[in-house]
């Protein structure tokens, strides 16, 4: 038989390698990562962080103008 | 599955029937177990506890709405607790576990190798129940795989793609995001309109704005992007600096809030339109209901997920609970409104893209409710006044209803829109005042032009500013967007390869078992597939012929069978921890035929496992008895429950006789009637195999055990004719009493009217004498044997005994 890992392993080996996916935004990527490490992985919660991500970047740049 | 852990012991009190300790003993960790009971007398108490054991819960009870409190026994002491005690082959995982009337529960073993079990075991499929043994069949495609995902230890894999998929999908849907598109369109239409050009590329609002500057001034030149700034701010100083230029200045920001007034009014009515659909969705007492219920479990979970309250207490009610079983039923219960709630969400979902809009609006108001009022006085008529200033309050209050819309199911009330019948026309007056002040603020035409081209770079800079803004925000959201989507894609592929590898490998199991349960039927092969949209499904092939789902051509016993054949494809390949899986009455709806298969399958394919079996068939419970191992398996019977005694074991007789016996010894007359008819039975059939009987040997399966006793008599009367020893007259006579007896025994056992008084214990002894004395007529007195084919030489008429001694 081929080699089955548990599917949390799988999740878990997944999340390790998010930053490996070609042409992704790496910030979005470790975002979505540390909320699965922390096991605080919802819709919700994913949206939110991104929307505080975009705002962070945007006043970055708008200090850096 | 040999060096995984086993069961040695199950001991449980106070828990579903078990009112006081009842046991369930192996022995040993390397026998297995039958446990007979009657419907209601406690088997489904034992696989109820080790589900309990394992997973804290009992999943057909909570399906049904049954919590904690239902898993004490009822008739206990009401302060007591409920205990499951389980022995395993490795001692330092023995534990009790203690459901606490109290609250919450407790293990007696704190070790970190039980910790480790405990949650490794909970991947482990363990208990196979004949209500749920259909149940993955009878699943769409879709609920297939999830189902499959259960059993594999995948279903966090489903749960993180779901989430990914739904946090993709409200990304894409998100109102900021549309919001912030409608604002882009509409300062590109601004732009198109400041250019004079259909389409335009950032260059061309550069050479727009070089040919303003150098028109304002021809000293003035633009050589990049960043020079545009900072000469439109040279210029704006210029104006600012004189009065005339101060009032152009103004007088441009209210003719541009006065070209807003049309729009606002018109969200204003959209505002209108959203409450007026709220109210009536209001009256649906359904939705109001299921959406405080909806805000009322988010608020729990929260409390949960936030640890604001303490583990093992209801955060509704405070009572005691099982945390993770509540949290699991409150998703379970919100997941359920989704139907309900449909309307409501689509009504929340535009208040909120209506709310960010009226906080816009309020923005294009300011510099009219800014103005001084003598300016005031000079553009607008006193009911133009009055309407700004309406319009200006509604916005307000219309953003505040719209909050609460979002916030509660419950009617809103709004002002009415009223007086904003004639705005166009009183906007158009308005802006037809402002544009005559501008003209009489310039005096000479190089002035008035000089200030137009300033107000012109100031508002094309303004709008190519935001446009780049908003160009790079959206740029950011689409860019999280495709990251996200990726990240989903990607996580689906991972997922999907390796369910494949998971239907590849069980496939081939679940067909192993389906075609020994079922030699002689005409399935080639069974496999279970991926399908085109997100599930599985499964394949037969019966002569070349491909056929899915197998509903189309398969009995209820083959659906039956092939829900077992993937439980224990699947526990074979996925339980990692446990050697043991709990069978709790599977062959209730198997015809007779596959339950003999089904008892092989078990001994022969799975030698490493330790199966408890639970079974309230009595003639199943024989046939295990006759086909099982004695050494390999124990056999114990439930006594009748009742409710002061709860449940008890007992071990069973393994012969008929012996069970017939205890009939007497309890004075069940029937039981023991029908049993004496069995008995009779299985000697004929015996007596035939071994002899040979032309016709009636042995077979396998339904044929043999439809075979009627008479039938079966009169064909060993017939094949012992010629035979000296048994034509004496004591030998016919053993032949005739089993045939009375024969008859006796069918109306006791078969004939409802009548009861045990009507066959009394005498009766029934005299069966046994009359079994015992046929039984003797074939019995050698040397060698103790019956003369069988096996003994004797081939093709031989009369058959020995082992000894060779005694013919027939």
């Amino acid at each position: 038989m081929e080699d089955i890992k548990p599917g949390k392993e799988l999740c878990d080996n997944f999340f390790e390698s998010v930053l490996e996916i070609e042409d992704i935004d790496s910030s979005v990527a470790i975002l979505i990562k540390d909320l699965y490490s922390k096991n605080q992985l919802t819709t919700d919660r994913i949206r939110r962080a991104l929307k505080t991500l975009r705002q962070e970047n945007q006043n970055e740049q708008q200090n850096k103008d | 599955m040999n060096s995984k852990t086993r069961i040695k012991k199950l001991t449980i009190e106070g828990f579903r029937g078990a009112k006081k300790k009842a046991y369930l003993d192996l022995e040993d960790e390397n026998r297995n177990v039958v446990l007979f009971g009657n419907n209601g007398d406690g088997k489904t108490t034992f696989s109820d506890a080790v589900e309990w054991f394992f997973t804290d819960r009992i999943d057909y009870l909570s399906r049904e709405g049954c919590g904690r409190e239902d898993y004490f026994n009822r008739y206990m002491d009401p302060n007591g607790d409920g205990i499951v005690e389980i022995d395993f082959s490795n001692p330092t995982l023995d534990c009790k576990k203690t459901l606490r009337r109290q609250g919450g529960l407790a293990f007696s073993n704190a070790s970190k190798e039980f910790s480790r079990y405990i949650r490794d075991s909970s991947k482990d499929s363990l208990i196979l129940r004949h209500h749920t043994m259909r149940e993955f069949i009878d699943k769409t495609k879709k609920q297939k795989l999830e189902r499959l995902e259960e059993i594999i230890g995948f279903g966090i894999v489903g749960e993180i793609r779901d989430v990914l998929l739904k946090a993709l999908n409200s990304l894409r849907g998100d109102t900021e995001l549309a919001s912030l598109g409608g604002q882009l369109n509409e300062r590109k239409r601004d732009l198109i309109a400041a250019i004079g050009k259909d389409k335009f590329k950032d260059s061309d609002i550069l050479d727009c704005g070089s040919v303003l500057i150098r028109e304002c001034d021809p000293a003035l030149s633009m050589t990049n992007e960043s020079d545009f700034e900072r000469i439109v701010e040279t210029l704006e100083k210029r104006v600012a600096s004189s009065d005339k230029g101060k009032q152009l200045l103004v007088l441009d920001g209210v003719n541009k809030s006065i070209l807003k007034l049309v729009e606002i009014r018109d969200t204003l009515v959209e505002v209108d339109n959203i409450v007026q659909s709220h109210n009536e969705l209001a009256k649906e007492r359904d939705t109001v209901e299921a959406s405080a219920t909806e805000k009322l479990y988010k608020a729990a979970i929260e409390a949960i997920e936030s640890k604001s309250v303490k583990a093992g207490q209801c955060p509704l009610c405070k009572r005691p609970t099982d945390t993770e079983m509540l949290l699991q039923s409150l998703k379970s219960e919100i997941e359920q409104l989704t139907e309900v709630l449909k309307k409501r969400r689509g009504i929340i979902q535009n208040a909120k893209s209506l709310c960010e809009k009226t906080t816009l609006h309020k923005i294009d108001l300011k510099s009219l409710l800014e103005l001084e009022e003598e300016i005031k006085k000079t553009l607008f008529t006193t009911k133009m006044e009055v309407t700004i200033t309406n319009i200006s309050t509604m916005l307000s209050q219309y953003e505040e209803v719209l909050n609460k819309i979002q916030q509660y199911p419950h009617p809103v009330s709004v002002l009415p829109l009223s007086g904003l019948e004639n705005l166009e026309e009183e906007a158009k007056e308005s802006q037809q005042k402002v544009t005559q002040r501008k003209e009489r603020v310039s005096e000479t035409e190089e002035e008035k032009k000089f200030y137009e081209n300033v107000i012109k770079l100031r508002n094309l800079l303004g709008d190519y500013k935001r446009y780049k803004e908003l160009i790079v925000q959206i740029g950011a959201f689409l860019k999280q967007i495709d990251s996200v989507e990726k990240i989903y894609e990607s996580f689906e592929k991972m997922e999907r390869e390796n369910i494949r590898k998971v239907l590849k490998a069980i496939s081939t199991d679940v067909n192993d078992f389906f075609v020994f349960l079922h030699p002689d039927d005409d399935i080639d092969e069974v496999e279970l597939i991926p399908t085109e949209e997100r599930g599985i499904e499964f394949k037969l092939r019966r002569h070349g012929e491909e056929i899915s789902p197998p509903l189309k051509i398969l009995s209820e016993a083959h659906l039956n069978s092939l829900g077992i054949c993937l439980f224990l494809a699947s526990a074979k390949y996925f339980n990692k921890e446990n050697g043991f899986l709990v069978l709790d009455d599977v062959v209730t709806s198997f015809d007779t035929g596959h339950r003999r298969p089904l008892a092989r399958l078990m001994g022969e394919k799975f030698t490493d496992a330790q199966f408890l079996l639970f079974t309230h068939d009595e003639l199943w419970f024989d046939i295990l008895k006759k086909d099982l191992p004695a050494g390999k398996w124990v056999f114990k019977e439930l006594t009748k429950w009742t409710k002061d005694e709860g449940l008890n074991i007992k071990e069973s007789p393994i012969t008929l006789k012996e069970r017939i016996s205890d009939n007497l010894d309890e004075n069940d007359i029937r039981g023991a009637a029908n049993k004496c008819r069995t008995l009779i039975e299985e000697i004929l059939k015996e007596r035939c195999q071994d002899l040979g009987v032309r016709g009636l040997e042995f077979r396998t399966g339904t044929e043999n055990d439809r075979r009627d006793p008479s039938e079966l008599i009169n064909a060993l009367t017939e094949y012992l004719k010629g035979n000296e020893k048994l034509r004496d007259k004591d030998s016919k006579k053993s032949f005739d009493h089993l045939r009375a007896s024969q008859l006796i025994t069918n109306i006791g056992s078969h004939h409802q009217s009548l009861t045990s008084t009507s066959l009394g214990r005498g009766d029934v002894e005299t069966v046994l004498r009359d079994i015992n004395e046929f039984e003797n007529l074939f019995i050698c007195n040397k060698c103790g044997t019956a003369p069988a084919k096996k003994y004797s030489p081939q093709f031989s008429k009369l058959k020995n005994c082992k000894c060779g001694e005694f013919k027939i």
